[in-house]
């Protein structure tokens, strides 16, 4: 059974390097590779292909996954999660988003390389998501989250960019699907030695690391300076991922899957973990990337795209695998108050306010002569288009923030969400999906597949939720996961260059654009009908958190409940992600505004939040139909923007 | 709010007057007011001599096109996969033009609006001749047939007349990425590539091509194709950034091309582009590689 870490990384090393050797060998016959790698004679072609190319791709694979191999063991230490990779701390979120605006609007900075920019992008996202979570001790749960809140913000931000700027930005496409096509040595070379210091630095932080296996207290008591500790590990592996960012693009999953496969082999300690887990990466880049020299060319697909999608299956089978250690962070403030008064009063007085912001999103806008409140019959003229953006927009927000409500309850986590789960992105794949692969779906087909997804990927993180005994973190990173998952498959669509992909893009971001009359009446119908079940819902949501007994006790039929507000959950995301896309923040924020506004019970709490995700989700709209006119910002857009920066405040002002 | 209102109307009163105006003037007396949705569309209206009143994002058209210069007048509507439809409502437009790629869903909300022709086919002709089908619909469109045969007129003349200078070297036709490891090359399903092929150069590319007619490749692959040149299109700063890179690669040195010197840059001309830029194309061909001939 334990075939020991060593066994695995020597064995996926040997094979990448079987298979190098046969991609070598087609290029050039083997009595002459010695001869390529170190003296290549400058007239004969193949030997320079050789020397400048494909060994260099080797190496800057190899050095790629061990990178990211040591900088996921590490984030793996410190936030206690074998869950972690880079791409959790928002790196490649950062790092996208400095190379983005420097093309934009300081394309001066390029002349020094992407790599510069990258490592200032990725760190400076993670300096603001340690600074985020520096209240709570850098407290594992803490960094996810920020990581997680930061990277959504700035990866809704670069969506806002390449749709404004597509032409301007296709040159980065292929970088961000990571591609390892090389004509020199000199990323090789700029790699090598940030990873021997990395390497050196994480021995000698490696004691004291490795006392974080014990409980906090423990390490403590040993005089771990914890704050510090963590704030060190976390900067090495920050600095070697950028690094790699920088010199090959964004590579999903490597980072994770190394030190994930390393302890499955029978790693316990941290050393073997460290070592073994970057030795593992370092084989699979190097095995991915020489399958598809000798499959494609190794040109398209890029190797990063390939690695992430390869990587979704390893994730759920990890996610499967992994055994609930206790050490899931629970919210030491009560987050949802029982008390005996709903704050009906309140909640209700956030109606008329709902209701003006709709009118001001159907009359007040700009038009070619500047701006207008729109009455009698332009009013009539212009709401044939406002009607249906302003009822779905708000259908949309209704819908979502009464989904993160139910989930926040069901799972006792105030930081749950439709779109922090992954549900939005598992209907999301689905609809990609269907937009591919069966083009003739009538939309009503779409819906239905959208349901199934977001039921599917729902069933995933609450079956893994009800193993850990819903530990939020690890319920976020499947939400982590399943994100990236979908920003692969996306990266892929956009790098093959298919001309529905500008048009996927801005759905995907949230646009009401395409948003038909029909649709949107559909959509508030499916509003209604929520809010009609939501007493219902809502008297389960109050008595299943109190336990099995309790609640069969009450009358309560436990399973079949539970699945009732599963299959209610994902309908009301698959509706709402068909409307708005998969992201927005909305299903996070509207909760947590409702009970800010002081909704206590479970249905105050569901109805204050609906009205409040609807009105923002309106607004949002509103702002990003008017902000850039005649442009347009899709809603989603705004919405998370909106959203990231409110939650950022809220992590920074409430300890 | 009310002078809000007031401008609206004055906006749309002058829109209809200059209209009438145009219902006036003999030359322009059945010009109907057509909305233009894409880049191509747009630079065919132009060069006709007719451009439209309003087309989807004219930054993207001055930074990609460029020449014939789009008029300081037309108005922007916003990105060509969302045109703003308030927008269109307030302007209310005669026609609205979009090509057969990008006609999908929306075409059923903008005809609501105005009525909406969709120019071009997806069917795979050749990309000259689909070009040539959809200048001359446009200027029956706008009452320009004289112009549209002179645009056809001049394509030719340009390709005959780098015809006759150009040598038939096989020739690669690309823009380089700014990471210095990658290339778009355009084949022959491409309307550069068809335009060249129409001047004599014989394109080097051989691989597989997507439905526009472009790949992508990696510098490496210019090592399988040691005799052909290479002709690139040079989009300012970032492809200077792009041949920095380049140039600190032993093996783009070591390139038999790059050894010959048989690398050209031209300035660029947008691969999706109508028949002014397909003959501009070709006049770049005669004199960049005329001489080398």
């Amino acid at each position: 059974m334990a075939i020991g870490p060593a066994a695995v990384a020597l064995t996926l090393l040997a094979t990448a390097g079987a298979l190098a050797a046969f991609n070598l060998s087609s290029a050039l016959p083997s009595g002459r590779w010695f001869e390529a790698l170190f003296a290549p004679n400058p007239d004969d072609m193949r030997e320079l292909v050789v020397h400048h190319s494909a060994l260099p791709r080797i190496g800057v694979a190899l050095l790629c996954g061990a990178g990211l191999g040591l900088a996921g063991a590490l984030l793996q230490q410190v936030l206690r999660n074998p869950l972690a990779e880079p791409g959790t701390l928002g790196v490649f979120a950062g790092a996208r988003f400095a190379l983005f605006a420097a093309t934009l609007w300081a394309p001066g900075l390029l002349a020094f390389g992407y790599e510069p920019l990258a490592l200032a992008g990725g760190a400076i996202s993670m300096g603001l998501v340690l600074a985020l979570s520096r209240g709570r001790a850098f407290a594992p749960f803490a960094v996810v989250l920020a990581g997680m809140i930061v990277s959504l913000t700035l990866e809704a931000a670069n969506k806002m960019l390449t749709i404004g700027n597509f032409e301007q930005l296709s040159d980065l496409l292929i970088w961000q699907a990571g591609s390892l096509a090389q004509n020199d040595w000199s990323a090789a070379a700029g790699l090598a030695p940030r990873i021997v210091a990395a390497t050196a630095a994480t021995a000698l932080l490696a004691k004291p690391l490795a006392l974080l296996d014990l409980d906090e207290a423990g390490a403590r008591g040993l005089g771990v300076p914890l704050a510090w500790t963590r704030f060190g590990a976390v900067a090495i592996a920050v600095l070697v991922s950028a690094s790699v960012v920088g010199a090959v693009g964004a590579i999903g999953f490597i980072g994770l899957a190394g030190p994930a496969v390393a302890r499955a082999a029978g790693a316990r300690r941290l050393g073997p973990r460290l070592v073994w887990g970057a030795c593992v990466s370092a084989g699979m880049l190097t095995l991915v990337d020489q399958a598809l020299v000798a499959a494609t060319g190794g040109t398209l697909p890029p190797t990063g795209a390939a690695t992430a999608l390869l990587g979704g299956p390893l994730l759920l089978w990890l996610v499967w695998r992994f055994r609930p250690t206790g050490l899931g962070e629970r919210f030491t403030e009560s987050a949802f108050a029982h008390g005996a008064a709903a704050g009906w009063p309140r909640v209700l007085l956030i109606a008329p306010f709902a209701a003006a912001a709709v009118w001001l999103a159907m009359a007040l806008g700009r038009t070619p002569g500047g701006w207008l409140w729109a009455t009698g019959s332009e009013f009539d003229a212009l709401s044939t288009w406002r009607g249906p953006r302003v009822a779905a927009s708000l259908a949309a927000g209704f819908m979502l923030s009464v989904a993160g409500g139910v989930l926040q309850r069901l799972s006792g986590n105030p930081m749950a969400s439709p779109e922090l789960l992954g549900v939005s992105a598992g209907a999301a794949l689905a609809l990609l999906a269907a937009t591919f692969l069966a083009p003739g779906l009538g939309s009503g087909g779409a819906l239905a597949l959208a349901a199934l997804g977001a039921f599917a990927s729902l069933s995933v993180v609450l079956a893994v939720g009800r193993r850990s005994a819903f530990s939020p973190m690890r319920m976020l990173l499947i939400g982590v996961g399943l994100t990236a998952l979908l920003n692969a498959v996306l990266e892929l669509v956009l790098v093959t260059g298919d001309p529905r992909v500008a048009q996927i893009l801005t759905w995907l971001s949230g646009s009401t654009y395409a948003v038909s009359a029909a649709l949107a009446s559909a959509a508030c119908v499916a509003a209604a009908l929520a809010a009609l079940a939501l007493p219902f819902a809502a008297r389960w949501l109050a008595i299943l958190p109190l336990g099995d007994p309790p609640a069969q006790a009450l009358g309560v039929a436990v399973g079949r409940s539970r699945l009732a507000l599963l299959v209610f959950v994902s309908t009301l995301t698959a509706v709402s992600t068909l409307l708005v896309g998969p992201l927005s923040f909305v299903g996070l924020m509207g909760p947590h505004l409702a009970r800010l506004f002081g909704a206590r019970t479970a249905l105050a709490e569901s109805v204050a939040a609906g009205l409040l995700g609807a009105m923002l989700m309106v607004l949002a709209d509103w702002i990003g139909r008017n902000a850039a006119y005649p442009w347009q910002i899709p809603a989603g857009v705004t919405a998370t923007a909106i959203g990231g920066l409110y939650f950022m405040w809220l992590m920074k002002t409430r300890r | 709010m009310n002078a809000g209102r007031r401008r609206a109307l004055a906006f749309l009163a002058t829109a209809a007057a200059s209209a009438a105006v145009g219902v006036r003037t003999p030359a322009q007396a059945a010009t109907p007011r057509v909305v233009s949705l894409e880049l191509q569309l747009t630079e065919i209206l132009v060069s006709l001599g007719a451009p439209p009143v309003a087309a989807a994002d004219n930054p993207l058209y001055r930074r990609l096109i460029g020449r014939p210069e789009l008029p300081a007048d037309v108005l922007d509507l916003g990105p060509i996969q969302q045109p703003n439809l308030e927008f269109l409502q307030y302007l209310a437009p005669d026609l609205m033009v979009v090509p057969a790629w990008e006609a999908n869903a929306n075409r059923v909300t903008l005809a609501r609006l105005a009525p909406v022709e969709v120019l071009g086919d997806l069917s795979p002709r050749p990309p000259l001749e689909r070009l040539e089908a959809v200048a001359r619909r446009l200027a029956e469109i706008v009452g320009r047939q004289a112009e549209a045969g002179v645009l056809v007129a001049a394509l030719g003349a340009a390709c005959a007349r780098a015809r006759e200078t150009v040598s038939p070297q096989p020739t690669l036709l690309c823009r380089f990425f700014e990471d210095g490891r990658h290339l778009a090359v355009f084949s022959t399903k491409s309307v550069l590539g068809a335009v060249a092929e129409r001047c004599g150069v014989v394109n080097a590319w051989t691989g597989r091509q997507n439905a526009f007619g472009t790949s992508l490749a990696s510098v490496e692959t210019l090592a399988s194709m040691p005799s052909a040149r290479i002709v690139h299109f040079h989009r300012g700063p970032e492809t200077e950034r792009a041949i920095a890179r380049l140039e600190r690669s032993p093996l783009w040195r070591a390139l038999p091309t790059v050894r010959r010197g048989e690398v050209t840059a031209m300035p660029v001309v947008h691969p999706n582009g109508g028949l002014a830029s397909a003959a501009r194309l070709a006049d770049q061909l005669r004199t960049t590689l005329g001489a080398h001939g």
